[in-house]
């Protein structure tokens, strides 16, 4: 009896309550009301559960009783929970979901800067862009000169941003600043970038209104993100004309850490014998370069990098002399650079990170310029006047940069963060020019918190403070920079950005006077982005306003001004045309400044008032050929003959014009190939095809009545070299080995 | 009387849990058969939602999870709208580190992950620069991780080695040689159970015919 009456109850229990079923119903809506298909209702923890339909509507029935939790869920939108009484009654719901933020679907808050890498974001530039800008020849600046906000400044390898010195462009690799990121030049000769492009898996190229994490640059920043641990171990080699180098990368068996070297020489001199330039190279330029990484994973989420590197550079030209048709001045320069970087990243908690970065830097110019004569022996100063002999100058500098930063990163609900760091600088810098000796130590400290704050997924907001102490002209900061972005539809946004930067005064006006206060920019920015996986287009307006900039007119003084105003327009194609991806620019520009020795406020020379960029690139699959062209406009430049009066010791303007517009056709070709087990890359380039005359300024005689036109040391300029890696992939080994 | 009740009750017992486990072979069959009848993405995505739930019933079990994936990572092959590709194969991603969890060192997880690689390289070409490797790598470890050759496996990299130029060390006829072995694994594969991944066979055996009758 009492058996079964136990057993009865058990059976009861185990299948009675399957008697009672709940019909579940509803619709399921996103926040504007239309209905979601293919989410996924379910009672937690049960297999009951349905897809909702093409109407949103959804209805099942489940055997589960008393308390249960029902929730819903769909991609890409939060998932919805509610707890539920099982009852057997019918029960319906009206479920709205709402979109969940992720990078994909939410506004950008960083709209205003051109990013290369991150494979997952939608991005306006790849990596590989940098590399296949015919016009570039694989240096970074040279390709962000592609870039809406940039201008044509052939004689210089530096960024000219939006009416903006080149110096007020400053680069970071891993958060820490490169004093000296371009190798030594000639005057009004460009040069390269010390870095290759291959090193970095992150480029942002901000042409203004940039992050209170950096500083020091009144127009632009370019932060370049280093690689982390390579794939596979792999040596390279390139040959070329102009340089051979070699590259071995060791990746360990536990694929915890890797370190790797190399090498590269330069020698332009085999090439100017083939192409004739225009200045007398009597030491083409040639380069010794070697560095060394290290990289390792120090858990799960940490990682330390080292990069080092050292590079000699030497070069020795003559030009005629312009006050003096008989003589010559011979320029020669022999550089020598260390640059190192260690940086270190780790999650110390669920939500927090910690970025740190130390760097030493050291840059030793020796400089030499003598006027000689036509069999190139110098000529003894007394025999010539004081503004020739003026020319004669040995410069014999070291600058030392020591920094150290640490920044915390803070992830809050959904995409929001909250950063904040610490840097600190200091600089030893000593100089002989002449016979005149000095030395110049700075210590530049700075604080900074910077929030991104998601309101919803269409409107961000970005509040950043920076606090910054420059210790030799006691100047203390504070630079604020907000931006607001706000999203119009898929993919579609405006953003407003306002900031202040500060920048000390440049070096040589600083031994002069150190009681000068911090140069001074404003930057107003107005963005549209139509931002898709094939087509981009951007808008920007903006506004710069300068103060505080260094004046030598009619004294050294600091109340410089300036402004520059424009418009830029950026739309890239990847999609129309079969197999072609193009980019196009265009970029409006009204600045004048009054500074250094101006004598009322003008243009500066090194703003075009129209810049427009043409980048084409189609790579044939078949063939395994890349194929680039680039073609650079811009109007022409205004130049001066600004001239200080000998007895009231003032500058006036004694002559003025513009330049012709710069033109500039390139083009590349890459061939990729296999030689032996070498995964190759056959590059030839070509700057400059249509052979179009490009002036870049003009330089006037002392008193006047001779100018001579600033040009490039040779017309065009052409490359081709053969790059070899082994071991980039052993795919093929491994089945070889295991099949 | 005491044991009577006490054999009632274990006969209870391993009762229910035999029901459960047959529910659960089931469901599986049931959303098995029907991934073979998908016709659109958004049949996909249901697919996965339906595994995806037994997944949340069977906490212990790492194929709901891994057909679940699995039904994604078709999707982001399936969409038209390239912008639907990431979210699918993030989603994708997340099932596969729970059925890793569940399954260590798993070549069928391993061909998965790969061809979720893979899917996102829709998007970008230029991504193969770095999935593309990344995609190999994993292959390459499952191959040495399973020397009977899982069909799936040399299938994804078949494929691979197929679309990647021969001077990455890919190529038509290096990718026609790892199908044929593919192919032969499938022949003589034979799944742990009746639910176990046994799929694509059908699919080798159409590509391998379309790649050789060029």
């Amino acid at each position: 009896m009492k058996p079964t009456l136990a057993t009865l109850v058990l059976l009861f229990f185990a299948f009675g309550v399957q008697a009672q079923h709940t019909q579940l119903k509803g619709t399921v809506t996103d926040t504007r009301n239309r209905p979601l298909a293919g989410a996924s209702v379910s009672i937690k923890d049960s297999y009951d559960g349905c897809n909702t339909d093409s109407l949103g509507h959804f209805s099942f029935s489940t055997s589960d009783t008393g308390v249960s939790i029902l929730s819903i869920s769909s991609i890409g939108y939060k998932p919805w929970q509610m707890e539920i009484r099982l009852t057997g009654s019918t029960q319906q719901f009206e479920v709205v979901l709402k979109e969940s933020m992720n990078e994909l679907t939410a506004v950008m808050v960083t709209a205003g800067a051109f990013e290369a890498g991150d494979e997952k974001k939608t991005t306006v530039l790849k990596p590989l862009d940098i590399v296949t800008t015919a016009s570039a020849n694989a240096d970074i600046t040279a390709a962000m000169k592609t870039l809406p906000g940039t201008q044509q400044v052939g004689e210089s390898a530096e960024l000219f941003v939006r009416g903006g010195e080149g110096y007020e462009t400053r680069q970071f690799i891993d958060g820490t600043t490169v004093a000296n990121p371009f190798f030594g030049s000639a005057p009004n000769i460009a040069s390269r970038g010390r870095f290759s492009p291959f090193l970095f898996k992150g480029t942002v190229f901000s042409s203004g209104g940039y992050s209170a994490l950096y500083g020091q640059a009144l127009s632009s920043a370019l932060i370049l993100e280093s690689i982390d641990l390579p794939e596979n171990s792999s040596a390279s080699a390139s040959i070329a004309p102009i340089l051979v180098g070699a590259q071995y990368q060791d990746l360990a068996k536990n694929k915890k850490s890797s370190w790797g070297v190399s090498a590269q020489y330069v020698n332009i001199g085999l090439y100017y014998k083939l192409v004739p330039q225009r200045p007398d190279y009597f030491h083409a330029p040639e380069v010794v370069s070697g560095d060394v990484n290290f990289r390792v994973k120090t858990s799960a989420t940490g990682m330390l990098k080292f990069y080092g590197n050292y590079a000699r550079n030497v070069l020795g030209l003559r030009n005629p002399d312009i006050d003096m048709a008989s003589l010559k001045n011979s320029f020669s320069l022999d550089n020598g650079n260390i640059y190192t970087n260690l940086s270190y990243k780790e999650r110390l908690t669920g939500r927090l990170k910690l970025h740190a970065g130390f760097s030493f830097s050291q840059n030793l110019n020796d400089i030499k310029n003598q006027v000689v004569d036509e069999d190139n022996n110098p000529v003894p100063e007394n025999t010539l006047p004081v503004y020739v002999a003026a020319k004669n100058y040995t410069v014999d500098a070291t600058n030392n940069l020591w920094q150290g930063r640490a920044v915390l990163d803070y992830k809050l609900k959904g995409l929001s963060s909250i950063k904040m760091g610490a840097e600190y600088w200091y600089s030893k810098d000593i100089s002989k020019f002449n016979r005149y000796k000095s030395t110049m130590d700075d210590e530049y400290k700075a604080a900074f918190a910077e929030a991104d704050i998601y309101i919803t997924n269409r409107l961000a907001a970005r509040a950043g403070l920076r606090a910054e102490k420059v210790e030799l002209i006691h100047a203390t900061n504070l630079a604020p920079r907000a931006s607001l972005s706000y999203k119009l539809g898929t993919g579609t946004q405006l953003s407003a950005d306002y900031g202040v930067f500060y920048q000390k005064p440049q070096p040589q006006y600083l031994l002069f006077d150190q009681h000068m206060p911090q140069m001074r920019a404003d930057h107003y920015i107005l963005t549209f982005q139509k931002l898709g996986l094939s087509k981009t287009f951007r808008m920007q307006l903006f506004e710069k306003d300068y103060k505080q900039l260094t004046r030598l007119n009619p004294d050294t003084t600091h109340n410089g001004t300036g402004y520059a105003r424009g418009i830029e327009l950026f739309w890239r194609d990847k999609i129309t045309f079969k197999n072609f991806d193009y980019w196009v620019t265009y970029s409006y520009l009204n600045t004048k400044r009054n500074y250094l020795n101006f004598p009322y406020e003008m243009t500066p020379n090194f703003a075009a008032e129209h810049t427009a960029n043409l980048v084409v690139k189609r790579f044939f699959t078949k063939l395994n050929l890349q194929f680039n062209v680039n073609y650079q406009f811009a109007t022409g430049r205004p130049y001066y003959d600004i001239h200080l009066d000998g007895s009231t010791q003032k500058w006036s303007m004694r002559d003025q014009g513009t330049t012709i517009a710069y033109n500039n056709l390139s083009l590349s070709l890459n061939y990729i190939t296999k030689i032996g087990k070498a995964f190759s890359v056959v590059v030839f380039s070509m700057n400059n095809v249509l052979n179009s005359k490009q002036v870049y300024g003009y330089t006037y005689s002392f008193d006047g009545t001779n100018k001579i036109p600033t040009l490039p040391p040779a017309n065009q300029f052409f490359f081709a070299g053969l790059f070899l890696s082994w071991g980039t992939d052993r795919t093929q080994d491994a089945i070889n080995n295991n099949l | 009387m005491k044991k009577i009740l006490l054999l009632a009750l274990a006969a209870l017992l391993a009762f229910t849990v035999h029901a459960q486990n047959a529910k659960y072979i089931s469901f599986m069959k049931q959303n098995i058969a029907l991934l073979d009848s998908v016709k659109s993405a958004d049949d996909l995505q249901n697919a996965a939602n339906n595994f995806e739930r037994i997944a949340n019933a069977e906490k212990e079990e790492w194929l709901p999870n891994y057909y679940a994936a699995y039904a994604l990572a078709m999707k982001a092959y399936f969409v038209k709208d390239l912008k639907e590709v990431d979210p699918a194969c993030d989603k994708a991603d997340a099932l596969l580190t729970n059925a890793e969890i569940l399954s260590q060192k798993n070549v069928e997880i391993a061909a998965l992950k790969s061809m979720i690689l893979t899917a996102r390289m829709r998007v970008d070409g230029s991504r193969g620069m770095t999935m593309g490797p990344k995609a190999s790598k994993i292959l390459q470890d499952a191959i040495k991780q399973s020397p009977e050759n899982n069909p799936r496996v040399l299938l994804q990299m078949a494929q691979m080695i197929y679309y990647t130029p021969p001077a990455f060390g890919g190529g038509k006829d290096a990718g026609v040689e790892i199908l044929k072995k593919s192919v032969a694994a499938y022949d003589s594969f034979k799944p742990a159970t009746d639910i176990d991944p046994n799929w694509g066979k059908g699919y080798a055996v159409g590509l391998l015919q379309q790649w050789t009758s060029k």
